[in-house]
């Protein structure tokens, strides 16, 4: 009985592993397509002299290797490079503290606490496009709001162009990054909050702790995990996100806005120059590696559970 | 009297929160509604005359302007994307949840990875292979972008749905005779509904908003989407914020309704791929 009872479970152990084989193929062949072989292409493309029309009109390519000599005393590179450290520092910076100050409140007892949250996390909804116009019309230097606000409380004497301004600029495109951002960490940090068993609080005030202590030794611990996984996500997305920036500056003034991933786009489709841009490609995909090798054994622990 | 003031002060903690979050919102709309007169003028008019608000700007801009043409575009783009996200994530994330030993791990490094790329790195190099294979300026070359942006997480996320469903109840199917395959589409396929809704919910919303895939492959004007489209009443000479505000709520108003609709789904699913 048992001889004839293991070849057919060997049979179905293997129809189980080709199904599941079947089952993977096509994310297989996304992962390979369009993101292994792009990643390929951008490494090769940045080893020749190509410009955007070469390639549209399908023109052999030069090999060489003057766009990573050009990238190392390119002065814009080396800016953009700070100016994505400001970015994504400020942004994530500024969304996580929103975030956990928005979580900490919605986590109290309070009327109509369902419509608060909802309506708390709403920028979520907004296209990041669309946040990045209204932010940008709220900044105008003409007939824009802040301006307005800022005049009446008699903070400033004259109205600011700030997304022409070169402080400013940078200052606007993080505020309307974070306020699209900081949804995201009041969802995590929310859940994360209502998962800690409430006694652990209970008992603390018992034993006299101040509300301050409390949110140091008990609720902060708590959220460590999240706060680092979330963190860790929102600043891959705060350095490869563009279109805040491309809506509301494209960059400028001047360069004054211009991350690595800006820069990456125009050099690619505003001065047209494929090699050189593919060349900056791929030092921001080598950072977002030496960045991922930090937390990915985190990250793979929570993904295999 | 401590009571009292923690109460006001999370009363203002809460106003302002929702300030913040709301008042963007509020200006969008209130734009959108208004005549380009009441815009231009200054000092900016914070609370609307109810007589002056109207649906003027919005039809106006849908008369005048390809902004359906844009809506049309966005929408075959996002569903086209979710059919596809679907499609992948549902198959990878049962693999991924079922399978054991170094091939799905393997792969599953690499979907976690590629999840993590910045998508302006692929905007080039597909931009390139899209012009090869004649598939630039269509809605195609923008669903392929998107699919390989989306794919990831949303595999992830199906993965951790999986994860919640008991093998068990697979193999007591196989024992009734199924087979893997009819274990997969009648049991865990319908237990995974949730799961895949999330995941559809979440390819919408990604190529609705997308901005930068549209923006590069598209040639733009009329045959463009609403989020690119926005962007075209901005100009040197002038700056169209009724018109951008208008076109700004056409954008917003159908993910916003998905997001109100179906946020439980999408929070939790959030929230699963990362516990």
């Amino acid at each position: 009985m048992a001889e004839q009872a293991r070849p057919r479970r060997g049979g179905l152990q293997a129809q189980k592993a080709r199904l599941l084989a079947l089952c993977a193929l096509p994310a297989a062949l996304t992962v390979l397509v369009l993101v292994a072989w792009p990643i390929w292409l951008t490494i090769e493309l940045s080893l020749h002299r190509v410009r955007l029309f070469d390639i549209l009109r399908d023109r052999p390519l030069a090999f060489t290797t003057a766009n990573y000599e050009r990238l190392a005393g390119d002065v814009r590179f080396w800016e953009s490079l700070a100016n994505t450290g400001i970015f994504v520092v400020g942004s994530v910076g500024l969304a996580i503290l929103w975030g956990l100050a928005s979580a900490l409140l919605l986590d109290r007892r309070f009327p109509c606490r369902a419509v608060v949250r909802l309506a708390v996390i709403l920028p979520w909804a907004v296209p990041a496009t669309i946040g990045s116009l209204v932010w940008m019309f709220l900044a105008d230097g003409h007939i824009g709001l802040f301006n307005h606000m800022l005049l009446s409380l008699g903070v400033i004497a004259e109205p600011i162009a700030f997304l022409v301004h070169h402080q400013f600029a940078m200052l606007m495109v993080i505020l309307a990054q974070a306020w699209h951002a900081y949804p995201f960490f009041t969802v995590m940090l929310l859940a994360a909050l209502q998962a800690l068993p409430g006694e652990l609080h209970d008992a603390a005030r018992v034993d006299g702790a101040t509300s301050l202590q409390r949110f140091w030794h008990i609720t902060l611990p708590a959220l460590r995990n999240t706060l680092v996984v979330t963190g860790f996500l929102a600043v891959l997305a705060a350095i490869r996100d563009v279109e805040t920036i491309l809506v509301m500056t494209g960059g400028g003034p001047g360069r004054a806005t211009e991350t690595l991933a800006v820069r990456i786009w125009n050099e690619s489709f505003r001065f047209y120059d494929v090699g050189f841009g593919a060349a900056q490609g791929v030092v921001a995909f080598a950072l977002s590696l030496l960045l991922m090798g930090f937390a990915l054994r985190r990250l793979m622990r929570s993904f295999w559970g | 009297m401590r009571r009292m003031a923690g109460r006001a002060g999370l009363a203002m903690g809460i106003t302002l929160l929702l300030s913040t979050a709301l008042f963007p919102i509020y200006w969008m709309l209130i734009t959108a509604l208004r005549p380009k007169s009441v815009t231009m003028v200054w000092p900016p008019r914070l609370l609307p005359d109810p007589s002056a608000l109207s649906l003027a700007t919005i039809t106006t801009v849908v008369r005048d302007t390809p902004a359906l043409g844009w809506a049309w575009n966005s929408l075959v783009i996002a569903v086209l994307t979710t059919l596809a996200v679907v499609f992948v994530a549902t198959l990878a994330g049962y693999a991924l949840s079922r399978a054991q030993g170094g091939a799905a791990r393997g792969l599953g490094t690499v979907i976690l990875v590629a999840k993590m790329l910045p998508s302006t790195l692929l905007v080039v190099p597909l931009y390139v292979m899209f012009h090869r294979a004649g598939l630039l300026g269509g809605p195609f070359a923008v669903v392929l972008a998107n699919l390989a942006f989306a794919a990831p997480f949303a595999t992830w996320m199906m993965k951790g749905f999986f994860d919640s469903i008991p093998p068990t109840i697979e193999e007591a199917a196989l024992l009734d005779g199924c087979g893997h395959l009819g274990a997969l589409r009648r049991v865990a396929l319908p237990l995974a509904t949730p799961g895949i809704a999330a995941v559809a919910l979440y390819a919408f919303i990604v190529a609705w908003n997308d901005f930068l895939f549209a923006r590069a492959f598209l040639p733009g004007g009329a045959a463009t989407t609403l989020t690119v489209g926005a962007t075209q009443f901005l100009s040197e000479t002038e700056m169209e914020w009724n018109r951008v505000m208008a076109v700004s709520l056409l954008a917003t108003l159908p993910v916003a309704a998905l997001f109100l609709w179906l946020q439980r789904h999408f929070v939790s699913g959030l929230t699963q791929g990362h516990n």
